[in-house]
């Protein structure tokens, strides 16, 4: 009998001690659950945060390239917002980055040029990562190589003649031809079709086209335009045209703000009489063009060298220049 | 005689059990004072990030920086530039490109010397709102007219 | 020697009751320390303030100088310039370029740092000299922390007039 009571006694006590820990570990497993999520959400506050300051910074700053260390999360950027995890926040429309769609790894470069269209009209922001490879096919001509040479040489950048020179080394890879239908380079036809993009630039007639890879050929999904160096680099970093001309939209919407300024002023200069070329026209005219639905490149470049030429003539005259 | 004793001996334990998630308790407690502070001041941080980052997109605003011959000039605006915009500061820019850029906020510029002239940026209040965060940055006022450097000071006010 | 073997027995719980209270007591100590260490002694975060002080210093400077005055358009550089030349030749209304420039800085000091309620030291002279051409000091303890900015400007003989401000706090 006193053998039994021992039994059941020593019984319960397993019983109570699988009870307890059970509850115990409970306790503690739900505890960390809860805090790694926390400690995810402001992982990616601080990323946002950090990534707020470098955009606004680069409107500040620009020319000047920034290698930031960044945690190992990925970062989704779209042209109007930017994510990590589960926290999203807009981009506003002054804010023009020109982006891949995800970044990963734990480097990013942030870069910023200045547009000007003769004036100042806004900054522009490129990501990129060192994993993904920008290859200029064949850059014949100053401005091609002076679009290569204007890049970073931090940035993973290289020049072939051929596309025969290019091999896998893995990377994603962004294919830039020069008024030369792009063709997929042998070494990467067996690269997943994700990995490897093409854009095709007509220097000529300020277009772009955006090719997507489908197995060993390159299927075009869009033309676009630009206007001027920093906003043709802005088609090399974007992921994919919808994104580059979202930004081309918030691009020319500045430009038009900053060309009524200008117009503005001009109209007050005139009234001083120092010269008669304080003309509206170009501006009412860039104005025009640079409406979201009525973008006309050419149009806008004419008047932008009127501009230019009319501010020389004010210099050379000691009268206030238009810009 | 031996059954009180292992009565005793639950007792112990279970008052062991107590004084341990007791002990976890006034832990998390602790715990959970120091987070919500050092939360707040996390908010409160940002918030001040947030009006220097105003500031800054104010004081390098293509709009109305001075600039010659394309070459812009720090720390200087454009005294055309700013009545200008006042101008073109209307509409559905004002509320919706400049509503987007600057948020809830008060931004205006005082000529202090020689003194007069007081500008208007933008001004969107927040009703009701919690705090506010003020911030002054001196500036050159150039007039393009008489070619001349005013002191001013552009006044940055960030709601939230 | 049963009982003295229970009473040894006895005497080892005791003493590993006590080490064990021991332990606790250190734990406690030290979580208490961490919280003296990490709560108590932390220091406020001011981005603001580092950041406003920083810009401040050098802006102000910068800006004060380029000002345009209303004697003869000369601006607050020059007007330093001439009230350290050996022969000062601006004069506007019966006021010499010194006393000029000192009315004007003043008075910019005045409507923005002091208004602002910022202790600031504005100091232009000549190394080398006995008078500052300029000193305003509001408040700025040298015991304070400072942010500092300095512009060296060319006058006479490849001499040069130092103008610094120090926002102080």
């Amino acid at each position: 009998m006193k053998s039994k009571k021992g039994v059941i006694s020593v019984q319960f006590n397993w019983v109570f001690i699988l009870i307890a820990g059970v509850l115990i570990l409970l306790f503690f497993g739900s505890l960390v659950l809860k805090m790694r999520s926390a400690s995810d959400v402001s992982i990616a506050e601080t990323i946002m945060t950090n990534m707020q300051t470098i955009i606004t910074g680069a409107e500040v700053s620009v020319r000047t390239i920034n290698p930031i260390e960044i945690p190992n999360t990925e970062i989704k950027f779209s042209c109007n917002s930017m994510s990590v995890g589960t926290l999203s926040t807009t981009i506003t429309k002054n804010k023009i980055v020109f982006s891949p769609t995800v970044i990963k790894g734990r480097k990013l470069f942030a870069w910023a040029l200045d547009w000007n269209s003769p004036y100042h009209v806004t900054n522009f922001l490129y990501l990129t990562t060192p994993n993904i490879k920008y290859v200029f096919v064949n850059p014949t001509g100053d401005y091609a190589t002076g679009l290569y040479d204007l890049l970073p040489d931090e940035i993973n950048k290289m020049i072939v003649d051929d596309i025969s020179g290019i091999t896998n080394t893995g990377n994603y890879f962004r294919l830039i031809f020069f008024n030369d239908p792009p063709e997929v380079p042998s070494a990467l036809i067996r690269v997943p079709n994700n990995d490897v993009s093409a854009i095709n630039v007509d220097i000529n007639f300020n277009k772009i086209t955006f090719y997507k890879k489908n197995g060993n050929i390159f299927d075009s999904v869009g033309v676009s335009t630009y206007l001027g160096e920093p906003m043709l680099l802005g088609a090399l970093f974007s992921q994919d045209i919808d994104d580059y001309n979202c930004n081309l939209k918030k691009a020319f919407n500045k430009l038009n703000i900053v060309t009524q300024i200008y117009k503005k002023r001009t109209e007050v200069l005139a009234e001083s009489g120092c010269s008669s070329y304080y003309d509206q026209g170009p501006f009412s005219s860039i104005i025009i063009y640079s409406e979201e639905d009525n973008i006309n490149i050419n149009e806008i470049n004419r008047n932008i060298e009127t501009i230019k030429k009319y501010n020389k003539i004010l210099q050379s005259e000691s009268c206030p220049t238009l810009y | 005689m031996k059954n009180k004793k292992s009565q005793i001996k639950m007792f112990e334990t279970i008052a062991v059990l107590i004084i341990f998630f007791v002990l976890i308790g006034f832990g998390l407690v602790f715990y959970s004072r120091i987070q919500g502070p050092q939360f707040q001041e996390k908010q409160e941080e940002n918030f001040e990030l947030k009006a220097i980052q105003t500031a800054q997109i104010v004081s390098f605003l293509p709009e109305i920086q001075c600039s010659s011959d394309g070459i812009i000039t720090n720390d200087c605006f454009d005294i055309l530039k700013i009545d200008a915009l006042n101008y073109v500061n209307t509409g559905e820019i004002r509320d919706e490109y400049y509503f987007d850029t600057f948020g809830y906020s008060n931004i205006s510029i005082n000529q202090i010397y020689p003194p007069g002239v007081n500008w208007e940026i933008y001004k969107r209040p927040l009703t009701n709102s919690k705090s506010k965060s003020s911030i002054q940055v001196p500036i050159s006022l150039y007039n393009a007219s008489s070619r001349e450097y005013n002191f001013g000071v552009l006044n940055v006010d960030v709601y939230r | 020697m049963l009982m003295f073997t229970d009473k040894m027995k006895k005497n080892k719980k005791s003493q590993a009751e006590i080490v064990g209270l021991v332990i606790i007591v250190l734990l406690i100590t030290i979580g208490f320390l961490f919280v003296v260490k990490f709560v108590i002694m932390k220091e406020e975060p001011d981005t603001k303030k580092s950041f406003v002080y920083s810009e401040l210093a050098s802006n102000t400077l910068n800006v004060l100088l380029k000002t345009t005055t209303d004697c003869e358009g000369s601006d607050v550089t020059e007007l330093f310039q001439d009230c350290a030349a050996l022969h000062p030749r601006i004069f506007c209304g019966g006021v010499n370029s010194c006393d000029k420039v000192n009315e004007v800085v003043e008075y910019i000091l005045n409507k923005s740092l002091k208004k602002w309620n910022k202790q600031y030291e504005f100091n232009a002279y000549i190394p080398g000299s006995d008078e500052p051409i300029s000193y305003y000091n509001n408040n700025c303890d040298e015991n304070l922390d400072k942010e500092s900015s300095t512009y060296y400007i060319l006058i006479f003989e490849g001499r040069t007039l130092h103008v610094t401000l120090d926002i102080c706090g």
